[in-house]
Order: structure tokens, then C-alpha cells, then sequence
């Protein structure tokens, strides 16, 4: 086998993993559960609290990311190799043992002191943020300084030499050529936090109309064996997951 | 305008040893040094990207060490001229003027001049990808003159270029030079370059300005064997002083055999004296009574305009290097005779 053979063989194979996978639940699909699970108030709440509570945690992960890519990116100092190391830390460590360190977080006189006078995070909207927002924040600022890393210090620096202060800088110079990087990282750090479960019920619980995202309503569903009911909301993850990463292509492309 | 003095930075793996270096108002400066001396360290200091450890940058007086990148108004060419790619020529070109916020009549008036004596006025909406070399570089130059910055500094732009496009772009910093009366400071490891469009020139090697001076200064007076060698001259001879006769000062030259008259005295009476002849003060000698005459024979080496010659002498071990104009490269092997004036034999100090 040629190696130009081996090697698209081996790309056709992740297509087959993934399609195969999707593709195997189509056995149990059932369009009217599909239909009742779109016109479900439980699932619309789903839905829109998996989608409100991924934007809320990509905007606090991206307000983050922007200056935190750029200072790794750009300068040298004190503690940085540590902060890149701590980058992966949500990756090596379970989403559980992500929410359970939450959870023992807010069990310590700081957190209990935050949930009592700033904002109630256990078992709540604000918690299913968090946990999303500390999964996703890591990988953010990875993929915001491989942005600003694509951009030539040199430009910058002749930017600053035509007077621009280094804030009019980054407006005008770096954030525009980075932002084809920049989309790409928030569209998949969304998509990273809409699919987000293991830290989210960890923190949040399970509590329909309450805490219930659309990862945490699959797991309801398959829990009670319920097979029909978990493909339909698998599918609709899945609609949503897909259409978020297909403009992120298409965006990068348009503004090519 | 741009003065430094006894400028130091420690680097991981280099140092900047005690620069001073003084740019006049209206002059082109060279500093000129092999890759590795510390030109690009040096370059970031004045533009304040680095700060230094002890020593002082003056503009116009006033210490501008702690001074913003922004507010030193330095225009800077690097190499790759950073061209912003997302944005036209035109945004390009008013980026500096804009960001200064120097919007005016008059800064117009300077702009519309640029881009007429550059002419790049077909270019304006043209993006930087869709650009030549030569016309890249035009408008990196206008851009970097549109906000009239306090000095130009030149980052070995014309290196990447072919021989031709770079001859044609010195003229046209020439030309900006006498029109726009720009000071600039160019960066460079071009011997060439340096010497075709400076005023002035400071050697840079190993983090230390070894000599800086007029660039006629230099080039026929280099201080030491370092520069020399540096300067591509290739004829240096250690030499033993014998003494003075009426205005001249003798110096026995072993691998020459000849003892060779200068018009400068040695540096250390006694000692081992280094001597260096520039190839272009060797002439072929017609007269009998030419000063430091040698016989010999020549093999000539065709260089581009001109012809390297190798001159041999009868007696003696070493070689001279000569430039030679319209010398033949047929009448190879033929004896002649060189001559050295004695104003061209150069005592060098290490």
C-alpha cells in the first residue's frame, strides 16, 4: 500500500468512527420521539439552558483567553511555563474529578463564604456555567496564543514605531490578523462546553427545569432505558454540535 | 539629535559593551557589523523594545531611556518591512498618521510628496500579497516617513533583494535624504551599502563599536586588524620599524621583502608594527622613481566590473591583493612593477 493510500485510509477511518457511531443510532430512531421531544417543554429547557449557559461560559472563558493567549504568546515571565502547563490541567484530569474539585471547593471556608454572599453555584445556573467555563477556559487560551502566535512580533513592533500605543496595537494590528484563530477557538470552545457532562452534573445535579442541560437530559433518559427518547436527544446534540463546527468553516473561509 | 552614551545591556548569551554612538541631525549613520555583533540588540534599545542596564540614549538632549517605543517617534524598516497584510497600501501608508493623530494639511501635503517622489500612487489600493519586492519595500519606506519620525532607522531592508532592484532603491533613499532632509540610521552588513549611502559609519563587532568615523575615514583608515579584516582588506603585514628618513617612517617588510615608506609613525617605537595596504592604493608603476616600488608578477582573477589581481613579488613569501581597472586578464604571468604611496600604507593598532 501506497503511503499516499495508508494515509487517507487512515483519515476515512476516523469519518467511519464517528459516522458509524451516528450512524448506528438511526436503529432505534424513531421520528415521532423526535417530534415529541422538539415540541417537549422539558427539552426546549434543555436546549436553551445548554445554549445560554455555553455562551455565558465561552464570552467569561474568551474575556479570559484574549489577554491571557496573548501575554504567553508575546511575553516572557515569571510563572509562564507553569500557566502553559496548567492549560491542559482540565484535559488530564476527569470532567468528574473536575466537578468534584469544584464541589470541594465550595466546601472550604472561601467558597462557602462566595456562595453565601456573591452567588449560589451548587445545583445551580450559575454552577453549570462554571463548570463549563472552568472545563473549557484552559483550552481557549491554547488555541487563542496559537492565534496571536501566528502574527509577527515585527508587525507589532513597527505599529508601536507609527505611534500606536500597544492597546491600539493589538486592536488594530494583532486581534484583526488573529481572528480567524479566534473564531475557531470560541466556536469550538462553545461546542466544548454545550457537550460538556461530567463537571456540570457533578456541580449542577440533575434537577429538570432547573439544572438540566442536553448532555444531562441524554443521561436521564438512558438511565431509565428510555432508547428512543436518548437517540432523539442525541440527534438534536448532535444537529446543534455539527452546525456550530460547519460555520465555524465557513467562517474561516469567508474571511480568508 | 540621537545621542548614546556608554550604553551596556547583559543579554542571556550577549552583551552591548559601553556604545556611544552620536547620529547628527540630517545624516545618514551606518552601523555596520557582522551577523551576531549586536546590531539587532542595539537596534531594539534605541527603539526602546529593551531597556538598558546602565548608560544613557539622548534625543535632542533630553535622556530617553525609559521612553515609550511610541513616543520616541523613531520610524523603523526591518528587513521583512512588516507590511500590515490586512490592510491596502493607502491604510498603510496612513496608519502612522492616523495613530499619531497628526492628521493635517501640511502632513498631507508630505504624504502626497512621498508617495510622488516614491511612485507608488498606482499602488494605493492595492493590497501588500499582491506586491513586487521593489515596490514592497517603496511602500514600507513611505510608510515609515509619512508621520516624519525624528530618525529613520533602516534594519538591513535591501539585503533580502537582487543586486540590481537594491542599487536602484539606494538611489531612491538618496534621493528622499536630499529632498525630505531625513536623519536615518542604517543597519546593515553590507560594506557596499554602507559606504554608498552613509555619511558617516560605526563598526559594531562582538557588542563593541570598534571605530566610528567618516566613511573616507573608515575605509582608508581603519584602526585595527579586526576592522580591517572586517573591511575585507587582506593585505596586512606585520612589519619592524628601522626609523625615520626626512618625512617618511621606514618599516621593514619580511614577506614583501621590501622596506616600505609611510607618512605615520609607528603606534609603539620598537615594537612589531601591523601594516595594511587597501587593494585599490596598489598601482601598477610605470616610473622608476615611484615610491615603495616592487617587482613582480601578476595572475589576475576576473570579478564582476572590476579584476582582483594576485601580485606575487620576486622575492619574499607573501602575496598582494590589487584591484585592477582595465588591466587585461590575458597578460597573465607578466612581471611588473606595483607601487604604494606612502600616504596609503595603514598602521594599524592591534
Amino acid at each position: 500500500m501506497s503511503f499516499r493510500r495508508m494515509t487517507i485510509f487512515a483519515a476515512l477511518f476516523v469519518l467511519l468512527l464517528y459516522g458509524g457511531l451516528i450512524l448506528s443510532i438511526l436503529y432505534f430512531f424513531d421520528g415521532k420521539t423526535l417530534w415529541e421531544s422538539l415540541s417537549s417543554a422539558r427539552t426546549l429547557f434543555s436546549i436553551r439552558l445548554s445554549l445560554i449557559a455555553a455562551t455565558f461560559a465561552t464570552v467569561l472563558a474568551l474575556l479570559i483567553a484574549l489577554p491571557a493567549g496573548y501575554a504567553l504568546s508575546r511575553f516572557h515571565f515569571r510563572g509562564r511555563q507553569i500557566i502553559d502547563t496548567f492549560l491542559e490541567f482540565p484535559m488530564i484530569v476527569s470532567p468528574a474529578a473536575l466537578g468534584a474539585v469544584i464541589l470541594i471547593f465550595f466546601n472550604n471556608p472561601l467558597g462557602d463564604w462566595i456562595q453565601e454572599h456573591l452567588v449560589t453555584f451548587i445545583f445551580s445556573f450559575a454552577g453549570i456555567v462554571l463548570a463549563q467555563f472552568v472545563t473549557i477556559t484552559g483550552v481557549t487560551v491554547r488555541f487563542v496564543k496559537s492565534a496571536f502566535d501566528e502574527v509577527p512580533h515585527e508587525l507589532e513592533t513597527t505599529a508601536r514605531t507609527l505611534g500606536a500605543t500597544p492597546w491600539h496595537s493589538f486592536l488594530t494590528v494583532s486581534l484583526p490578523l488573529a481572528r480567524r484563530g479566534i473564531i475557531a477557538a470560541t466556536i469550538l470552545s462553545w461546542a466544548k462546553a454545550l457537550g460538556e457532562f461530567g463537571a456540570t452534573i457533578t456541580v449542577a445535579g440533575t434537577m429538570a427545569m432547573r439544572t438540566e442541560t442536553l448532555p444531562i437530559a441524554i443521561y436521564m433518559h438512558l438511565e431509565t432505558a428510555d432508547i428512543k427518547g436518548t437517540v432523539a436527544l442525541i440527534l438534536i446534540l448532535v444537529a446543534i454540535g455539527l452546525s456550530a463546527l460547519f460555520a465555524t468553516r465557513w467562517l474561516l473561509e469567508r474571511s480568508r | 539629535m540621537l545621542r548614546i552614551e556608554n550604553l551596556s545591556l547583559q543579554l542571556d548569551d550577549f552583551q552591548l559593551k559601553a556604545i556611544d554612538l552620536e547620529i547628527k541631525k540630517g545624516e545618514c549613520h551606518a552601523l555596520l557589523g557582522p551577523s551576531g555583533s549586536g546590531k539587532s540588540t542595539l537596534v531594539s534599545t534605541i527603539l526602546g523594545l529593551k531597556k538598558p542596564d546602565s548608560g544613557h540614549l539622548y534625543l535632542e538632549e533630553r535622556i530617553i531611556d525609559r521612553w515609550s517605543v511610541e513616543s520616541r517617534a523613531f520610524g523603523y524598516l526591518p528587513q521583512n518591512l512588516a507590511l500590515f497584510p490586512h490592510l491596502d497600501v493607502e491604510k498603510n501608508l496612513r496608519y502612522g498618521i492616523k495613530a499619531r493623530k497628526l492628521e493635517s494639511a501640511e502632513t498631507e501635503r508630505h504624504l502626497q510628496d512621498l508617495i510622488d517622489t516614491v511612485q507608488i500612487r498606482p499602488l494605493l489600493h492595492r493590497m501588500p500579497a499582491t506586491l513586487s519586492g521593489g515596490e514592497r519595500q517603496r511602500v514600507a519606506l513611505v510608510r515609515a516617513l509619512a508621520p516624519q519620525p525624528n530618525l529613520l532607522l533602516l534594519d538591513e531592508p535591501f539585503s533580502a533583494l537582487d543586486s540590481h532592484l537594491r542599487r536602484e532603491l539606494w538611489n531612491l533613499v538618496l534621493r528622499i535624504r536630499q529632498e525630505f532632509e531625513t536623519t536615518m540610521l542604517l543597519i546593515t552588513h553590507d560594506l557596499a551599502e554602507a559606504f554608498y549611502l552613509s555619511d558617516n559609519i560605526s563598526i559594531l563587532i562582538d557588542g563593541k563599536i570598534r571605530q566610528s568615523g567618516k566613511r573616507e575615514e573608515i575605509f582608508f583608515h581603519p584602526k585595527s586588524e579586526k576592522i580591517a579584516r572586517y573591511l575585507g582588506i587582506r593585505n596586512i603585514f606585520t612589519a619592524n620599524y628601522i626609523g625615520k628618513k626626512v618625512d617618511k617612517f621606514l618599516f621593514d617588510v619580511p614577506e614583501l621583502a621590501i622596506t616600505l615608506q609611510a607618512d605615520h609613525p609607528p603606534h609603539q617605537p620598537g615594537d612589531k608594527q601591523l601594516l595594511a595596504i587597501r587593494p585599490e592604493s596598489i598601482q601598477i608603476s610605470e616610473r622608476e622613481d615611484d615610491n615603495n616600488r616592487i617587482e613582480g608578477e601578476i595572475e589576475t582573477l576576473p570579478m564582476g566590473s572590476s579584476t582582483l589581481g594576485i601580485f606575487t613579488p620576486v622575492q619574499g613569501t607573501g602575496t598582494l591583493e590589487l584591484q585592477l581597472h582595465g588591466y587585461s586578464p590575458l597578460e597573465q604571468k607578466k612581471k611588473v612593477y606595483v607601487a604604494i604611496s606612502s600616504k596609503d600604507v595603514i598602521l594599524l593598532n592591534e
